[in-house]
């Protein structure tokens, strides 16, 4: 950050390489929505560059801080979505397959897919920090802002959830 | 939390909210966890029905960055301070004259003489005491004002002045040579 803050190109490119794929996932999931993903990423890279000034090595991790303001502006979009008129509100999902069709490996992903964007907001964050991004649960509760205890409990909520209902789709992965 | 401190409740709630893969399991709880695993079919039974929707969570989708995204990011970057080479190298040599000047400056204030006196401050010093220029000249001659002081015209007859006056003239030898042209 230091090196970045000089203006140290090489610097930036590493940073970005580093972590933008991983911003832009976490994003994805908590969004849901490719498009304003990567938005949501530019501006968070924009906060990395005006922030590298007054970084302060050890107070944070880097990493730690990144997805706090990469959910900070994804929880932003998602309340001026519900403030938006109807009119542009996102696409409603495809209605779901019926349970007796065999899916195929597309229909699994597509499927899986929704029914984690269908998630409440704060289990889904707590399952794409966890389970998609690979944060400790500590970090994930320092993320969040709340405990430990609240994060297992949102896991919790969130995998039971997604288990009763994908299981009528893919019981035979599930073991129904 | 010791490797035989895991029961098969916790274990459960473990996997319940962490999954099936060890990497995501509390760090405290990891080896406890693991010591379980060996010794309970049961808690292998349950590992393995997790492991099936962690399967099915990883054939989510995942956004991926487009292209052109990492260039648009770095083009907001941060950017060095380019200074030309000629204005760089100027700016040095001003900084270096200006510092020796400032050194010189003050080693001079520091180690300079002291001011020596001006003539007319030499001249005051001799004399002492300031009282009157008067006094001092006639103290350095030891005349005094009163007994040597002529009376003006009264000694000659042209300006008809009153004759009482001169039998108190006095010897115009006994008066200093700046006085001798009034007597």
């Amino acid at each position: 950050m230091l090196r970045v803050a000089r203006g140290d190109r090489d610097a930036c490119r590493v940073l970005v390489e580093r972590h933008l794929a991983r911003v832009v996932a976490f994003a994805g999931r908590v969004l849901g929505n490719p498009n304003e993903a990567e938005d949501v990423s530019q501006e968070a890279f924009a906060r990395v560059w005006t922030s590298a000034a007054t970084w302060r090595p050890g107070v944070a991790r880097f990493t730690t801080w990144l997805h706090r303001v990469v959910l900070n502006l994804c929880l932003d979009r998602i309340a001026r979505r519900r403030e938006a008129p109807l009119d542009d509100a996102p696409e409603p999902a495809d209605p779901a397959p019926t349970p007796a069709r065999r899916m195929e490996e597309a229909e699994v992903t597509r499927l899986v897919t929704r029914e984690i964007e269908a998630l409440p907001e704060r289990q889904r964050v707590a399952l794409a920090l966890c389970h998609y991004q690979g944060m400790r649960n500590d970090e994930t509760a320092e993320i969040m802002g709340i405990t430990v205890e609240a994060v297992e409990s949102l896991l919790s909520r969130a995998r039971r959830t997604l288990r009763e209902r994908l299981r009528p789709f893919a019981g035979d992965l599930l073991g129904a | 939390m010791t490797r035989d401190d895991m029961t098969l409740e916790r274990f459960a709630v473990l996997l319940d909210a962490y999954g099936a893969d060890p990497v995501r399991w509390p760090d405290a709880e990891r080896d406890p966890a693991r010591a379980l695993l060996d010794r309970s079919a049961e808690a292998r039974a349950r590992r393995d029905a997790t492991a099936a929707l962690d399967a099915l969570l990883d054939r989510a989708t995942t956004a991926q960055p487009s292209p052109g995204l990492a260039e648009r990011i770095l083009a907001e970057a941060p950017r060095a301070r380019v200074v030309p080479l000629r204005r760089s190298v100027r700016g040095r040599i001003a900084a270096v004259v200006g510092l020796a000047a400032a050194a010189s400056l003050a080693l001079w204030l520091v180690h300079r003489p002291a001011p020596r006196p001006t003539l007319e401050q030499a001249a005051l010093g001799q004399l002492g005491e300031y009282q009157t220029p008067t006094d001092s000249l006639l103290s350095a001659t030891e005349l005094d004002a009163d007994d040597t002081m002529p009376e003006f015209g009264c000694d000659d007859p042209e300006v008809d002045c009153d004759d009482s006056d001169l039998a108190q003239v006095r010897p115009t030898a006994a008066l200093p040579f700046m006085y001798r042209g009034f007597a």
